[in-house]
């Protein structure tokens, strides 16, 4: 299983809109996918009450303990993908889901403070030794602030690809209880997603190739 | 005057270890030791050494944070980091060193043609005894590294208490890594060797 965590203490960078975009397309693409919510704020628990349908699984968590027993239990399940939403603050759950992480995903806004507070994050995301990477999201439409946005957070390490602009959809969706591929399908932030989650998948994917070619080397 | 943003992040990743910037800490040590097997981890014989020691780590990086003031976040994120990160290493150290065992078991046993319960082993042959040789020397050598790691650990929880300041955690951590680094190269090193004695008596 494949555990996707986003993380940031910035609250308000779309950490929980993102778990739940990207969720939603990577089960449009075939993909066993469930959330893991730790965040009191239960954005994710209460979008899954507007919705009707009964997938993805999402499952509260509000300790590490119950963590270990959330990611054990998907892994049983036979999940491929868990995403892991966390509250916008570096305590010792948020630590736990980048420990536990084989990818983070750490949301920024175009704005200084949330850069700002990328880099407590960051820092922990490197000792731990974790893959990561930033994804620009809220971007306005055009101007030269999205590309200086982009070229910072490129100085400090791997940028997603593309960058998730700031649209209505992604509200709209999260209070009708549907990702924003389904709210408006055809729509321009609906691609952004589904190219957002075909970038991801190809690092997760890379990375698993990756690992299995050090097994068959130490076999051999 | 507006500050551009590439200007301020460049200011503000001043605060980034500049040894992790380059290479991720502990990503060799991810790489080599990734797969979690709890249940297999509590089955090695060393545990009760390993257990105590990462309880000694956690409970030298407990009493840290509880003396750190509530404004020194980034003290106070570093004991968390080398809390989370410890536990790991220790955990993922006793996993490797089983299924090395374990291995080693195999070998063994595939050579005494499936371990024989009750009857004679047909041909008490020489390597055989060679690989159980070489797995009980593999065995002290991963308990001497288990060790040395976990001295390691305890000194860098230590160290984090008097670090006060972004720089000191900076120095600290690059120290730590390099140490780590060299720790999982030894080991994969011991690996090799018990790999070749084992095996060159084919």
């Amino acid at each position: 299983m494949h555990v996707l965590a986003l993380v940031t203490q910035k609250g308000g960078s779309g950490k929980s809109t993102l778990a739940i975009g990207l969720a939603v397309a990577a089960m449009a693409d075939g993909e066993c996918t469930a959330l893991i919510e730790a965040d009191v704020q239960g954005t994710i628990s209460k979008w899954k009450d507007r919705r009707t349908g009964a997938y993805p699984h999402v499952e509260r968590v509000a300790d590490t303990a119950e963590m270990e027993q959330a990611i054990a239990r998907l892994e049983a399940e036979g999940i491929w993908l868990a995403i892991i939403d966390t509250a916008a603050t570096n305590n010792a759950l948020a630590m736990r889901a980048i420990a536990r992480s084989d990818f983070c995903l750490i949301p920024a806004r175009p704005t200084p403070a949330d850069i700002e507070a990328a880099i407590p994050t960051l820092i922990a995301i490197r000792r731990l030794g974790r893959r990561f990477a930033f994804v620009l999201n809220q971007a306005p439409p055009r101007g030269g602030r999205v590309s200086e946005a982009g070229t910072s957070l490129n100085s400090l390490g791997l940028l997603a690809l593309p960058y998730i602009g700031q649209r209505n959809d992604h509200q709209d969706a999260l209070g009708a209880g549907l990702a924003v591929t389904e709210f408006a399908r055809a729509g321009k932030a609906s691609e952004e997603i589904q190219a957002l989650w075909r970038w991801i998948s190809t690092q997760l994917i890379g990375e698993s190739s990756l690992r299995a070619q050090s097994v068959l080397k130490a076999a051999s | 005057m507006r500050r551009s943003l590439v200007e301020l992040t460049a200011v503000a990743s001043r605060e980034l270890p500049d040894g992790l910037s380059a290479t991720p800490a502990g990503s060799v040590a991810a790489v080599v030791n990734r797969t979690p097997r709890r249940e297999r981890a509590a089955e090695i014989q060393a545990t009760p050494e390993a257990a105590v020691a990462a309880s000694e780590v956690a409970s030298v990086a407990a009493s840290h944070s509880g003396e750190l003031s509530a404004s020194d976040s980034t003290a106070e994120l570093a004991v968390k980091i080398a809390k989370e990160f410890q536990e790991r290493a220790l955990e993922d150290f006793r996993v490797s060193m089983n299924a090395a065992l374990d291995y080693a078991k195999n070998i063994v046993e595939t050579r005494t043609g499936g371990a024989p319960k009750g009857g004679r082993p047909v041909k008490p042959e020489a390597p055989i005894l060679t690989g159980l040789e070489a797995a009980a020397r593999y065995r002290a050598e991963a308990i001497e590294l288990l060790k040395a790691n976990v001295e390691t650990a305890l000194g860098y929880a230590r160290e984090l208490a008097s670090a006060r300041s972004p720089a000191d955690f900076v120095e600290l951590s690059s120290e730590h890594a390099r140490k780590q680094c060299e720790f999982v190269l030894k080991q994969t090193g011991a690996l090799k060797s018990f790999a070749r004695d084992a095996t060159k008596r084919e």
